[in-house]
């Protein structure tokens, strides 16, 4: 039946905490500010990674760039050809979905009054099965392209605006310099890529506009690349096929693996995740001091509550209260005072979050298991520094009790 | 027979500092069940002090008590608490209701303790405000009531575990004459219903009411007194 005490101190707590409303929110001001910037903090941290997820998404989380790591003896072989590359889709035909040069050009443009700076990136057939790139007019990059080394281009529809003031201009020719010649490339294409408004910000303005065009159009057989961009199949480990490849590749040159290296987004991706969070829990650490503080003002008011009820107490006691009924009243009280202003302060920190996060709207992540952590420590926090006052109530004689005025 | 109470050789000392003040001198003492007794004497005399002990509230510096047959000295203050709980209700003088607490809750109180269950408890209580006429106040805070109601809540409360006796200490002391007649009548009814009744008092109309008188005087009893005609005098 240790129950019905439980309950009758919980209702008693809550008549407490409404009979005091003004010195009960002060007291837990303390709490509802350490909760709410550990939340808030936790779930910017959140937010961040969800953040960068969809900025690693956009960039290919399949992703990895293959190229040549530091070499002493520097030959022209160490670099990549058209003949690795061809080597390499026929070994890993199964495990590369994608791979090209990662290399571009640039060059100015001009169509009528208007000129602009256009960079070219070299891509192979498929690029669009690899990422977000939407066709407005006309086709991308195709196999015969590539096959027969097509002069023709795809721009980005911001590109087909500056130069010709409207987006639909595939089969019109723009004239670029590749390798010290003017080329007339006929347009076949016209794209738009939607990127995350924050990737957007990150990449920052350019003045240069976008476009693809055929790898193989601007170069000939020895024309030697620095870095290869590659697209793992999903279904394979990407460290396990990057070492294949380098070893395969280091085979190929001559060299020790050592003197290739394999960056991949998804390594990046781990590797930035881990400081976002190592960042986000030291700075929660840091807010969580405030809820010391906090738990501090509770063990105060609980101080004065306990003084103040001191007849109160002495009442109940020659009533038949117990030491541990006056007790559990009084821990009672203040992990309920507390864990109020734990939810308080969870409400406020989300609320904080989310108005925060549609500013710069980005989507606002809050874990459900750091609310149940921050409430759960709230009333930890106020047990413990309620205790000292509540054993002072407990153990108070009940006659000097009764006489107390 | 058991007595309801029985003292020997009670002695009561208190320290402060390096003055002793003997409240209590080598009291013997013993109530039957159903008695309805009042303690008399000046403010000093040592009569607050027998009461407390008598409620379990204080322990004696040397000597026994026997409260209902059981041992009071050698028991722990968490068993003091349900002795308390159990066998005695308190009247007080200051009433001793529970501040920003409702009339019902304060007389469930002893029975919260007691682990009654709700639905007993509030039945009880009810049962027991009707009893002293305040079923129209039972949601009013103890604030809203005059005196005499203030105490009629606390007789509620002290009968809610049906308690064999009631330590009264000076019930009276912050009533007017009618407000006093009151509540004395009502403890007449309680004892003629088989509850025995101590009432602490210096007030002879109040002690009036008892059938036994005892007297103190600087911690001794110097007299002891039955009514002719026991219970039924006043009738």
């Amino acid at each position: 039946m240790e129950k019905i005490i439980w309950l009758e101190n919980i209702k008693i707590a809550f008549q407490s905490i409404l009979s005091n409303k003004m010195r009960s929110l002060l007291t837990m001001l303390g709490i509802i500010i350490g909760i709410s910037s550990v939340i808030s903090i936790v779930s910017i941290g959140d937010s961040m990674k969800g953040v960068m997820d969809n900025i690693y998404k956009d960039f290919g989380k399949n992703r990895a760039i293959l190229y040549v790591g530091n070499i002493e003896d520097f030959r022209t072989t160490d670099f990549f050809y058209n003949d690795d590359l061809e080597l390499l889709k026929e070994r890993f035909s199964e495990k590369i979905v994608y791979i090209c040069p990662s290399e571009s050009l640039r060059s100015d443009v001009t169509a009528g009054r208007n000129t602009i700076k256009l960079n070219m990136d070299f891509i192979d057939s498929g690029y669009e099965e690899v990422q977000q790139v939407k066709m407005l007019y006309g086709r991308m990059i195709n196999d015969k392209d590539i096959e027969r080394k097509s002069k023709v281009i795809v721009l980005e529809q911001k590109a087909a605006l500056k130069l010709f003031g409207k987006d639909n201009v595939v089969g019109k020719t723009i004239r670029v310099k590749i390798d010290d010649n003017m080329e007339d490339l006929l347009i076949v294409g016209v794209y738009k890529i939607e990127i995350s408004p924050f990737l957007a910000l990150m990449q920052g303005q350019s003045n240069y506009e976008n476009s693809f065009i055929p790898y193989t159009m601007p170069t000939s057989s020895n024309y030697a690349y620095y870095a290869l961009d590659i697209f793992i199949n999903e279904k394979y480990s990407i460290a396990v096929t990057g070492d294949e490849i380098i070893n395969y590749i280091a085979r190929l040159k001559n060299r020790t693996p050592e003197n290739y290296l394999f960056y991949t987004v998804e390594e990046e991706q781990t590797q930035v995740e881990s400081i976002v969070t190592g960042l986000s829990v030291a700075v929660a650490a840091i807010a969580a001091i405030s809820l010391l503080v906090g738990g501090i003002g509770i063990m105060n008011i609980m101080l004065v509550s306990v003084t103040e009820r001191t007849r109160e107490i002495g009442i109940k006691k020659a009533l038949g209260a117990r030491t541990k009924d006056v007790l559990f009243q009084f821990l009672i009280e203040s992990a309920t005072l507390s864990a109020i202003g734990g939810i308080v302060g969870t409400i406020t920190g989300i609320g904080f979050v989310m108005v925060g996060g549609s500013f710069i709207s980005i989507p606002v992540v809050v874990n459900p298991a750091s609310i149940i952590l921050a409430v759960a420590f709230a009333m930890v926090i106020g047990i413990f520094f309620g205790y000292y006052p509540a054993r002072k109530a407990a153990n108070s004689d009940p006659i000097e009790a009764l006489r107390y005025e | 027979m058991e007595k309801m109470i029985r003292i020997e050789n009670l002695n009561k000392i208190y320290k402060n500092g390096s003055v002793e003040v003997h409240a209590l001198k080598d009291v013997n003492m013993e109530v039957a069940y159903g008695e309805f007794l009042a303690v008399m004497g000046h403010s000093g005399s040592g009569k607050s002090t027998l009461m407390n002990i008598l409620g379990c509230l204080d322990r004696p510096t040397s000597g026994k008590y026997f409260l209902d047959g059981i041992d009071i000295d050698i028991k722990s203050p968490d068993e003091l608490s349900l002795i308390r709980n159990k066998k005695i209700g308190f009247v007080f003088q200051a009433f001793n209701l529970i501040p920003r607490t409702n009339v019902l809750r304060n007389v469930e109180l002893p029975m919260i303790y007691a682990k009654v269950k709700a639905k007993q408890r509030r039945e009880r209580a009810l049962e027991l405000l009707e009893k002293v006429g305040l079923s129209d106040r039972v949601n009013h805070m103890p604030n809203e009531l005059s005196g005499g109601q203030k105490q009629r809540v606390a007789i509620a409360r002290a009968l809610a575990n049906n308690p064999p006796i009631i330590l009264a200490d000076e019930p009276t002391g912050n009533l007017d004459t009618n407000a006093s007649e009151e509540i004395m009548k009502i403890f007449r009814d309680l004892n003629r219903e088989g509850t025995s009744i101590i009432v602490v008092t210096h007030e002879p109309e109040v002690a009036k009411y008892a059938d036994r008188i005892i007297v103190f005087k600087d911690g001794c009893i110097i007299e002891d007194s039955r009514k002719e005609g026991g219970k039924n005098y006043l009738a």
